[in-house]
């Protein structure tokens, strides 16, 4: 079975990284975010100076069901703002890390049986995070309760360049993903289930046996495949979860662990060892370059992707979107020119908009008609902006427009 | 110089020059050919044509204040005027034209409206027009024919071109190969229709020209040129004819295919080659040859928006297939 993403565009990189997973070196100090501290409902459960241990609950939400575990065993300093790329300003908790004991951890040989609201719990106490957009997943499996899912779809597709966290991860897990797979589609009672993959399907071979009644859905065509992804999670009216969180649903089931790690691949010019790595939420970005043995002077560091990642600054730590780290010896440059208007922006474009009209309303100041064009559902891809011969910034453009729709939107339902 | 400080940090490798040297790289081709047919005077006339339309551009630009500098689009506007005039032409005739198509279109028309009408095609009827007699005279095809390379006025034996044939009803008196090697009286680099043929295969691959345009263009004219064949040929021959009579394939290429006129939409350029390949065809059918496909552009060129508009309101008829597919579900929204 495949699926076919017929718009974006298409990348001439091989995928030659080595698949192997290493662990991330322990940093003296680490900066975990504390994603709503400061809101009246999440408090700190640990105070200045006080030792914690990895996997140790440090902040909390009642009201909003959110926890923070620990990465790290260690000293707790105090609570700085951070920016984290992606993100923004963030309070992080300033960790001294200690050298961890390696503590067997009790495994279930029966993995429990969870129903809809116990699976919700277990993951909203686990604090999974979905790689794929950054939303805590009780969240998106609480939206779930008004809609009747047929299926569950793993995305494990890396398409975009200097990547290959997904894939890394189901060559060394497929056994864990399937498991956490499993689990959720019997909390949600389905019994379709699928793993989305792409370039890596004559290696998904290698682990089909690991995955009983799971259905293999090759993603073939260009950057990027989530549209076309989605669009068959509509048909086949199913929910779409990253196979890192399904890995951290099966190891809070079978271990009872939180989320506290990212495999990330650290790739790009100027690294002499590409390669995966298990990040614990908060590890600098410098102690990965270090690992990986970054050389030259790198200009910047892009989190989360070249296409669609952010600057980041090397002491900023990573986060669990941040599946991609790719640092750049040198930014190129290229001569903009103004547009020519030929069109490739739109013959692009994944959800079908066209930028080009887009941009020629909004240089009017017409937002009604921004709206009406569709800005709204620009995903931010940046294929337009990849394609573009006059090397316009139209991802930026775009992403102005958009925020523009949504304002034109929320005015009218205002009014109305 | 533009560093990009947000993603995407990476970009392809085309830019407006690649698109643009493209489509120069590809014109020269059509030279080297109509070089060989018609001996040295066309490189002459294209040269100076080319450098013409260069330095009036360059020229605006320095009057603008944007310092005497052009890119290649001038240059290629200036050669394929050139190309679409018969060798015979005065030599200063090609270059005046393209003088005059920068200067109208790039340089003033464009400071107020963009991209409203192709500069070749403004060329081309600003040529026919102060000279129609040179324009649509046409000597005999040879090899290294002789002709006076600096001369403006000369002599020569002329012959009848396939759109004058059919024109007068008259079946034309060249045959399939003849016309498919281009030995037949037409625009010095107009009428080899293989060259012109892989030259546009190179261009669709590198996406220097809209395709959809292009391709639209020439099967609407072959399907025309089946049904009311006006050769008393066989339907290929007659699917020949109308294609290379009055440069229209070399027209479907490099002038209607150009894709900064041409619509955005995919289904809104198929319909821009229909329109311009119907109404091309409608008026050779009323005895009109020579116009014909500079007033379909000149028309085309206006309803491009509205091509685009109505691709928009085909797609949206196929919004129930695409749930989800929120970009073209507001397309609806646009048209009402």
């Amino acid at each position: 079975m495949f699926i076919f993403a017929r718009k974006g565009v298409k990348f001439y990189q091989k995928v030659n990284i080595n698949t192997e997973i290493k662990n991330s070196a322990r940093p003296e100090f680490a900066r975990i975010p504390l994603a709503a501290l400061g809101d009246d409902e999440m408090y700190l459960k640990v105070g200045p100076n006080e030792l914690i241990s990895k996997y140790q609950l440090i902040a909390q939400s009642n009201k909003k069901g959110l926890y923070v575990y620990s990465p790290f065993d260690g000293e707790f300093i105090s609570t700085e703002l951070l920016r984290i790329p992606g993100i923004g300003k963030v309070p992080c908790g300033v960790v001294k890390t200690s050298e961890s004991p390696q503590i067997e951890r009790p495994f279930k040989e029966q993995l429990p049986e969870y129903d809809f609201d116990s699976l919700i719990e277990m993951v909203r106490k686990s604090a999974v995070i979905d790689e794929v957009d950054g939303v805590r997943l009780f969240k998106k499996l609480e939206d779930l309760k008004n809609r009747e899912v047929q299926a569950v779809i793993a995305y494990g597709v890396d398409d975009q360049p200097f990547t290959a966290a997904s894939t890394a991860v189901l060559l060394n897990f497929a056994n864990e993903v399937a498991a956490g797979l499993n689990l959720v589609a019997h909390a949600l009672g389905c019994e379709q289930k699928y793993l989305c993959i792409k370039k890596n399907y004559r290696n998904a071979k290698l682990f089909t046996d690991n995955l009983q009644g799971i259905q293999i859905v090759n993603v073939k065509g260009k950057y990027p495949s989530t549209p076309a992804v989605k669009g068959f999670c509509e048909r086949v009216n199913g929910v779409m979860i990253g196979v890192q969180a399904l890995r951290a649903i099966y190891q809070a089931a079978a271990y009872g662990l939180p989320q506290v790690s990212v495999v990330v691949t650290v790739w790009g010019e100027g690294i002499a060892e590409p390669g995966n790595i298990e990040v614990p939420f908060g590890t600098p970005i410098k102690t990965l370059l270090e690992q990986c043995q970054a050389f030259g002077t790198i200009e910047r560091v892009i989190a989360g992707g070249i296409m669609t990642g952010k600057t980041a600054a090397l002491d900023s730590p990573l986060y669990v979107s941040q599946t991609a780290l790719t640092p750049l010896v040198k930014t190129r440059e290229y001569k903009t020119v103004s547009c020519i208007g030929c069109g490739r922006c739109g013959s692009v474009c994944p959800v079908g908009l066209n930028p080009y009209y887009i941009m020629g309303a909004v240089k009017q100041e017409d937002f009604a008609r921004v709206s009406q064009l569709g800005a709204a559902s620009c995903i931010g891809c940046g294929c337009c902006s990849y394609i573009c011969p006059s090397c316009q910034p139209v991802t930026e453009i775009m992403k102005y427009c958009r925020k523009k729709a949504y304002d034109y939107k929320k005015e009218i339902a205002y009014n109305a | 110089m533009r560093k990009p400080n947000a993603a995407p940090f990476i970009h392809c490798e085309d830019t407006v020059n690649t698109l643009y040297s493209d489509i120069l790289v590809s014109l020269l081709p059509l030279v080297i050919i109509s070089i060989v047919q018609n001996g040295l005077r066309v490189l002459f006339i294209s040269t100076l044509s080319m450098l013409a339309g260069w330095l009036a551009q360059c020229a605006g630009n320095f009057v603008k204040g944007r310092g005497f500098s052009a890119g290649l689009q001038p240059a290629i506007t200036g050669l394929i005027l050139a190309l679409l005039c018969p060798v015979t032409v005065p030599w200063w005739l090609p270059a005046l034209g393209s003088v005059f198509s920068v200067v109208i279109i790039d340089v003033v028309m464009n400071e107020f409206y963009e991209n409203l009408f192709s500069p070749p095609v403004i060329g081309w009827l600003f040529m026919l027009s102060i000279a129609p007699g040179k324009m649509d005279t046409y000597p005999m095809v040879g090899f290294f024919n002789s002709f006076p390379i600096f001369k403006s006025e000369f002599s020569f034996a002329t012959s009848q071109s396939i759109a004058q044939s059919l024109q007068l009803k008259i079946k034309p008196q060249f045959d399939m190969v003849q016309i498919l090697t281009g030995r037949v009286p037409g625009g010095m680099g107009t009428t080899c229709i293989i060259v012109m043929a892989a030259v546009m295969v190179f261009l669709f691959y590198r996406r220097a020209v809209a395709w959809q345009v292009t391709m639209s263009m020439i099967f609407a004219a072959a399907v025309i040129a089946v049904i009311f064949n006006r050769t008393g040929s066989g339907a290929l021959y007659s699917i020949l004819c109308e294609i290379s009579a009055s440069s229209y394939m070399f027209a479907a290429i490099f002038i209607a295919g150009n894709v900064t006129l041409s619509p955005k939409t995919s289904i809104g350029r198929v319909i821009y080659g229909v329109v311009i390949a119907v109404i091309v065809m409608s008026l050779r059918y009323k005895g009109i040859t020579e116009y014909a496909v500079i007033f379909s552009h000149i028309v085309a060129n206006w309803i491009s928006v509205l091509c685009d508009q109505v691709a928009l309101l085909i797609l949206t008829g196929k919004a129930k297939s695409l749930k989800g597919h929120a970009g073209r579900e507001n397309y609806g929204r646009l048209l009402s």
